[in-house]
């Protein structure tokens, strides 16, 4: 029978289900590669790659197409041509990984997707079709186009949908299901394209003239188990190489994790350590700010309060405020006793009771014994007599002190106690400002003791009974005390500022300066007699002596002033006592002498010799009591300067050589003989002669007393450097060595039995003295005992003493 | 005063001095003495007894010394007689008052009765 007729294929199921089973399973093992393939590089993606490919192309497709083919049972006998099997094998591989790789490009968009699934569904299509090309049979192939697109956009759709889940799902049941969706797509593919395929009987040669073996059911169901077995390969490779990245990736991630959890602790313990120093930081910087606002408080305390109380009480408030503590006190050591006094207090709760403490007692006393500072637990602390649990009833747990001193002395104690412990930077904020409170203490009491000094000084200044004048170095008044005013009849105020000349008569129109030069001439750092001038007019004689002295406004002068006017009355008065006393003494002595003398002089007739010698004793010592008289008198005189001196500039030798002679009837009636040796002859002495006459005579008188019979007693003028010196020498028995020391005395003879042998009242020598020291010269000794004695008066030469310089006011 | 010394009025207040002066005057010395107890009884007795010499003492109740010497220069018949003070006053600024008074010298009280006339007789000289 030779007609023409057309036929598709009949499927067998069993290798339908192969064809499907072994696509499903292709594409399971394909994307179980594929998965690979955006996370590795180079060769290893190039093997992904080409798994990948081999799994879906060679797999999923080819052996699904192969498998489908053999399942197609024609009518006609169907071989297939090898080389076109195998090159349909290779053109499924090659779309297919394409494909792979269009899709599993870093950062693939949907575009590379699409682009992807096209190449593949293509590729699929080609395989396909080229697979349908290797058929090798008695029958014409025609198409029906439009099942043909068809099977391509299948082809094409399925594909992309295959890559969508291969690449934006996970593993697992989405890859399962990714598997069975993409066996359906190839499947889907095969069998709408062998739909589009219309078979037309011809006469030709039979399959099995082609060379080829490929076709039948063994085949397929080698081709299904070589594919399997490769897939199983495939997928088993895979999976090990995946559960070692997996193991790899989970070491990385462990390790990556413990990189992290180190970095996080580091940053954790850095971040602590930063919170630490910035709390630090701002502790320090509180700490700063709060010692900065102390010392500002007490420096300012101690500068804008007047007094020291008041500025210590700021102090202990300040020590309140910023040092924390519960009480604050000042304690200041009594200058006078070693006390400690409580001068301040903050703080409330001071215990009124203690407000004093010794020195070396108790904390406070023997902190500022110690000069050391000190932080105390009171909670470990026993029992202070100093607060008697005051401390700890009111909750204080911490008590400091710190001692105030300045140069080594201790001047008091700066104390605080606390609810909180006190710390040592507390301590530093104490020790910051110790100095400065010591200092205002220290001041305060250098004010203190400098204002009772300036009071004592005044004091003394105002109650003197000398008056006191200060002028300035133009000799304008600028002190005066109460004296001067009831001196001169001022008021204070009225002479301030006044010329010092005001107070002097005859001066007021002398230049002041001009009359302070000759004043100071005279009378500076000297006692001198002046005139002065009351407000009254009346002039006085006063006593001025002048000083000067420096300030910080430069030069200044003083004068001591003393008034006269009552003690010249007083020498008045005495004068007149003396010229009576002595004109009553001498009247009685009259009548007895002359009375005596005349009748032991025989006026009154012959005597018998025991009544003429007790006669002669009490003539004897009429005489003497009359040189008594006037020896006391002659004393008093000098010594109350009653005795006036008239001092005169005159030679020398001629009064030496008068005294002796006016001695030598004297020295006569003891056998002695008197010599003078005149060394300055023309020399010139600023003194009172007669005066000068009674020094030498007592003298000579007292040589010549003690002189043995025969003797020579020398008057012995030399002449010294600024000064005449006069020796009276004798030969007598010198001055026994513990009479030597009085023997200017009053009433002083060296044996008492003297002044009855030798007569004398025993006050020659002291008028002798009193009379050198009047004339401005100097009397003394040198003695031998068995050798004799030399007293030597010695006075100035006329030109050294003349230097007063008569000025205004000179009394 | 060429003549040699012989009358002298002789004025001490106290009777004792007096006494003992006028014995050494007269007893001892040999003058002519009349002595007075005051200055008034003096001024009264020298224009009769014209004295060549007044010896005076200072210190007397109402009359002193000096005022009864101003009493004597003041009387035409004494003024010109020359006087003496014989005194326990004889500090050197009496004496000069003294002197300075019109008197020839000063006689220190207590005085030798034994010499005081010849001490009369040397000063009368020297003065001539």
């Amino acid at each position: 029978m030779n007609h023409l007729a057309a036929f598709q294929c009949h499927y067998r199921p069993v290798f339908v289900i192969l064809s499907y089973t072994i696509s499903v399973l292709g594409a399971y093992c394909a994307l179980q590669w594929a998965a690979q393939i955006s996370t590795a590089r180079g060769r290893a993606r190039a093997v992904w790659l080409t798994g990948a490919a081999v799994a879906m192309g060679g797999g999923a497709i080819w052996s699904m197409h192969f498998i489908a083919m053999i399942a197609c049972r024609l009518p006609v006998p169907v071989a297939y041509d090898l080389l076109s099997t195998v090159a349909s094998l290779l053109v499924a591989i090659m779309a297919t990984g394409l494909g792979l790789h269009t899709v599993s490009r870093v950062g693939a968009g949907y575009r590379k997707l699409i682009a992807g699934g096209v190449f593949t569904g293509l590729g699929v299509a080609g395989m396909h079709y080229t697979g349908m090309a290797a058929m090798r049979m008695p029958a014409r192939t025609t198409y029906q186009p439009w099942i043909v697109a068809a099977s391509v956009v299948i082809a094409i759709v399925a594909a992309t949908a295959a890559f969508w889940i291969a690449f934006h799902l996970g593993s697992g049941w989405q890859r399962r299901a990714s598997s069975l969706v993409m066996g359906v797509a190839v499947c889907g593919m095969h069998y709408t394209g062998m739909a589009a395929a219309v078979f037309v009987a011809t006469a030709g040669p039979s399959p099995s003239e082609a060379h080829s073996a490929l076709q039948s059911d063994d085949l397929a169901y080698m081709v299904f188990g070589v594919t399997l077995c490769i897939l199983a390969l495939l997928s088993i490779g895979g999976r090990a190489v995946e559960r070692r990245r997996a193991e790899d990736l989970q070491r990385v991630h462990a390790e990556l994790e413990k990189q992290v959890a180190d970095r996080t602790g580091e940053l954790a313990r850095a971040n602590e350590d930063l919170r630490i120093e910035i709390t630090q930081r701002e502790r320090a910087h509180a700490e700063r700010s709060r010692l900065a606002a102390f010392t500002a408080d007490v420096g300012g305390a101690l500068t804008r309060s007047e007094d020291l109380p008041r500025a210590l009480d700021a102090c202990a408030r300040a020590m309140v405020q910023h040092l924390g503590a519960g009480i604050a006190s000042i304690w200041v050591v009594d200058p006078k006793e070693p006390l400690l006094e409580r001068r301040a207090a903050a703080g409330g709760l001071v215990p009124e009771s203690v407000d004093r403490i010794p020195v070396g007692k108790f904390r406070i006393g023997r902190i500022a014994a110690e000069g050391k500072p000190r932080i105390i637990d009171l909670t470990l602390e026993p029992l202070q007599d100093d607060d008697k649990g005051w401390a700890r009833q009111n909750g204080m747990v911490s008590f400091a002190g710190y001692p105030l001193a300045v140069g080594g002395r201790s001047l008091g104690v700066m104390a605080m106690c606390a609810r909180e412990p006190i710390t040592e930077p507390a301590l530093d904020a104490m020790a910051t400002v110790a100095d400065e409170i010591a200092l205002g203490i220290d001041r305060e009491r250098s004010v203190a003791s400098l204002r009772a000094s300036e009071a004592l000084t005044r004091s003394i200044i105002e109650s003197m009974l000398e008056g006191l004048v200060i002028t300035d170095s133009s000799m304008r008044i600028r002190t005066v005390n109460r004296a001067a005013e009831r001196i001169f009849g001022y008021e204070r105020g009225e002479l301030l500022g006044q010329p010092l000349t005001c107070l002097i008569p005859n001066a007021s129109g002398a230049a002041p300066l001009e009359f302070m030069r000759q004043a100071k001439i005279r009378a500076m750092g000297r006692v001198t007699e002046w005139r002065g001038r009351r407000k009254d007019g009346d002039v006085f004689p006063m006593e001025l002596s002048l000083f000067d002295f420096w300030t910080p406004e430069g030069r200044h002068y003083g004068g001591a002033v003393k008034d006269l006017s009552e003690r010249r009355e007083v020498d008045r008065l005495k004068r007149e006592f003396v010229s009576t006393v002595s004109h009553e003494l001498r009247t009685p002595l009259t009548s007895i002498r002359g009375a005596l003398g005349l009748v032991v002089g025989g006026t009154a007739g012959p005597l018998p010799a025991q009544a003429k010698g007790l006669l002669e004793i009490a003539l004897k010592n009429s005489e003497r009591l009359a040189l008594l008289v006037n020896d006391i008198l002659d004393m008093e005189k000098i010594e109350s300067g009653q005795l006036e001196f008239t001092m005169t500039e005159f030679e020398m030798a001629p009064v030496l050589e008068a005294t002796v002679e006016g001695n030598r009837s004297y020295a006569d009636a003891y056998g002695v003989i008197l010599a003078a040796e005149n060394g300055v002859p023309g020399v010139q002495v600023y003194a009172d002669a007669d005066r000068l006459t009674q020094a030498i005579t007592n003298l000579l008188s007292n040589a010549v007393k003690f002189s043995p019979r025969g003797e020579t007693v020398r008057l012995v003028a030399s002449r010294r450097p600024g000064f005449v010196r006069l020796e009276v020498v004798d030969r007598g028995p010198g001055i026994p060595e513990e009479f030597r020391s009085r023997i200017f005395g009053r009433f002083q003879q060296a044996d008492s039995s003297d002044t009855r042998l030798k007569g004398g009242t025993g006050l020659g020598l002291a008028i002798t003295r009193l009379i050198v020291e009047k004339l401005g010269g100097r009397i003394g000794f040198e003695s031998q005992v068995g050798r004799g004695s030399t007293f030597w008066i010695e006075l100035p030469e006329a030109e050294m003493e003349r230097s007063a310089v008569a000025a205004p006011g000179v009394a | 005063m060429e003549a040699l010394l012989e009358r002298i009025l002789y004025v001490e207040d106290d009777p004792d001095i007096r006494a003992v002066g006028t014995f050494a005057l007269e007893g001892i010395g040999g003058f002519t003495v009349k002595a007075c107890g005051s200055g008034a009884e003096a001024v009264a007795a020298a224009p009769a007894f014209r004295p060549q010499l007044v010896l005076l003492d200072v210190m007397m109740p109402e009359m002193d010394g000096l005022a009864t010497l101003r009493a004597l220069r003041g009387l035409k018949a004494t003024a010109a007689i020359p006087a003496m003070f014989m005194t326990a006053k004889a500090q050197p600024k009496e004496i000069a008052l003294y002197l300075e008074m019109g008197a020839i010298e000063v006689i220190q009280k207590p005085f030798d009765p034994m010499t005081l006339g010849a001490n009369l007789r040397t000063i009368w000289e020297r003065v001539g």
